[in-house]
C-alpha cells in the first residue's frame, strides 16, 4: 500500500509532464474535446408534417437568390442485384426568376450548365465541347424543358423551383412527422412522406431559416427500390454574382456541338444518306 | 455505296444495342448479338429518380428506355443520364455485363461513349469528326453526356 502511494506520487508528475493533466490549451487535447452541444428545446406541440413542408416552401419562395452545394449519393442496382453507391457533387447558383448556373463536378473536369434567361448552354471542359439552345423565360419552365426535351436533370430540382410545395405535395398517401434530429450539426425536423411510387424523407432546418438540409428518396417504381440521398450544404442566401456570371462565354477553341435530339429532329434523312 | 450501307442497316436490324447506363457499352458485334440476344446487360443497371415530384423530371426509365434511336433498329437505351462517374475506370467495368465488342460493323446512328483507340481528327464544314479506322464519329450531347455518334463519311471524304 505504501509502495503503491509512492508509485502514484512518482507517476503523477510524470503524467503531468506528458501533458495528460495539462489545461486544454494544448492543441492535441483541444481537438479531442467534444464539439459544442447544440441544444434546441423541443416544441410544445408536435408539428404537422404538411405545415413544416409548407413553411420550407414558403421560405424558399421568399429567397431571390442563393447558392447551395448538393452532395448526392445514388444507389445503382446491377443486373447481379449488387448495390453500388455513386457520389456526385453539384454547385448550384440561382437568381430568380431566370438565372441559373450549375457546376457538376467529377474527376475529369465535370460540366457546367448555364441559363441566362434566354438561352441555356452545356459545357464539358474535358471534351472541350459545348451546346446551346433556346431556353424558357423562367427557371421552372427551363428545368422542365431540360428534363423533357433534352434529358438533362437537375437533381433535387423539386426543392429549388419557384413553387416547391406544389410539386412536393403531389399524390401524397401518407405524411409523418418523425421527430427532430441533428443533420451535420443543424437541428432539423425529420419528415417522411409516401406517394404510390416514392417513399421520401426530408430534413428541414428547425429555426428561422427552414432550409432543406437532406433529402432521401426510395424509388418503389424501380425493381429493388434504389435510393437517392442528397445533402444540401453550404447554403449562401446572400451571394454576390459577378456580372455575366450566368452567361456562358465559350472558350475560343471549344467546339460547338448539338444534342442528339437536335440532330435527329433536323436531319434524319441526311444522317441515313 | 448506298446499297452497301442499306445492306449494313438491314443486317443491323437484327442487332440489338444495349447501351449501358454508365459506360454506354455498345454491343454491335453480330456474333455477340446472336449468342446473347440483347446481350448480357439485360435490363441494365437500375437507378432511382433524382426528384420527388411528377413525372416530368423523371426520365431515367420508361419512355426513354425504349426510345427508338434509329428507325431501322431496335435500340434499347437504359441509360442513367446524370450519375456522374469517372468512366475511364472501374465504374464502367461493373456497369453492365454486356459484351463490350465495338466490332467491325458499326452502323450509322450507333452511339458510343468512348472512342476506339487511334482516331484521327479532321474538320469538315466546321464540324470536327473522328476517323477511327474508317468509321466516322461526331460528338453529340446525349442528355448531359458527351457521346459519339457514328455518322456517314462527310462528303468529299469517301476514302
Amino acid at each position: 500500500m505504501k509502495m503503491l502511494s509512492l508509485l502514484s506520487a512518482m507517476l503523477f508528475p510524470a503524467l503531468a509532464l506528458l501533458g495528460c493533466a495539462s489545461p486544454p490549451t494544448d492543441p492535441t487535447t483541444a481537438s479531442v474535446a467534444p464539439p459544442a452541444q447544440v441544444i434546441s428545446p423541443s416544441p410544445a406541440v408536435r408539428p404537422q408534417p404538411a405545415d413544416v413542408l409548407k413553411k420550407m416552401a414558403g421560405y424558399l419562395r421568399s429567397l431571390d437568390r442563393f447558392t447551395v452545394r448538393v452532395e448526392r449519393t445514388t444507389e445503382l442496382i446491377l443486373p447481379t442485384n449488387q448495390r453500388l453507391h455513386a457520389d456526385q457533387t453539384l454547385e448550384v447558383a440561382l437568381q430568380k426568376p431566370n438565372r441559373l448556373r450549375v457546376n457538376y463536378q467529377n474527376l475529369s473536369g465535370g460540366r457546367q450548365l448555364f441559363y441566362d434567361g434566354t438561352n441555356f448552354s452545356l459545357y464539358t471542359p474535358e471534351a472541350n465541347v459545348y451546346a446551346s439552345a433556346a431556353a424558357a423565360p423562367t427557371i421552372d419552365e427551363t428545368l422542365d424543358l431540360l428534363a423533357t426535351q433534352y434529358r438533362i436533370s437537375l437533381p433535387v430540382a423539386d426543392l429549388l423551383v419557384a413553387n416547391p410545395d406544389s410539386r412536393l405535395a403531389q399524390n401524397l398517401t401518407s405524411a409523418t412527422y418523425v421527430g427532430r434530429i441533428l443533420i451535420q450539426g443543424v437541428p432539423c425536423h425529420h419528415l417522411a412522406f409516401q406517394t404510390p411510387e416514392v417513399d421520401w424523407e426530408i430534413w428541414i432546418e428547425d429555426g428561422p431559416q427552414p432550409l432543406p438540409r437532406r433529402l432521401l428518396l426510395t424509388d418503389k417504381s424501380v425493381e429493388g427500390s434504389p435510393q437517392m440521398m442528397a445533402n444540401l450544404t453550404r447554403w449562401d442566401l446572400a451571394p454576390t454574382f459577378p456580372a455575366d456570371f450566368f452567361t456562358f462565354k465559350p472558350p475560343q477553341n471549344a467546339q460547338k456541338i448539338t444534342f442528339l435530339e437536335q440532330v435527329r429532329a433536323v436531319s434524319p434523312a441526311k444522317a441515313a444518306q | 455505296m448506298h446499297n452497301l450501307l442499306s445492306m449494313n442497316l438491314k443486317r443491323a436490324m437484327t442487332v440489338a444495342l444495349v447501351v449501358g447506363p454508365i459506360l454506354a457499352l455498345v454491343s454491335v458485334d453480330v456474333e455477340a448479338a446472336r449468342g446473347g440476344g440483347r446481350g448480357g446487360g439485360g435490363g441494365g443497371v437500375r437507378t432511382p429518380r433524382a426528384n420527388i415530384g411528377g413525372g416530368s423530371h423523371d426520365f431515367n426509365r420508361g419512355n426513354v428506355n425504349q426510345r427508338d434511336v434509329n428507325v431501322n433498329r431496335d435500340v434499347n437505351i437504359n441509360r442513367n443520364v446524370d450519375v456522374d462517374v469517372d468512366r475511364h475506370w472501374g465504374y464502367g467495368g461493373v456497369g453492365v455485363g454486356a459484351a463490350v465488342a465495338v466490332g467491325t460493323a458499326v452502323a450509322v446512328g450507333a452511339v458510343v461513349s468512348t472512342l476506339p483507340p487511334s482516331c484521327n481528327t479532321f474538320v469538315a464544314d466546321g464540324v470536327t469528326y473522328q476517323n477511327c479506322g474508317g468509321t466516322y464519329y461526331a460528338p453529340r450531347y446525349d442528355g448531359p453526356n458527351v457521346v459519339y455518334e457514328v455518322v456517314s463519311p462527310p462528303s468529299g471524304w469517301n476514302q
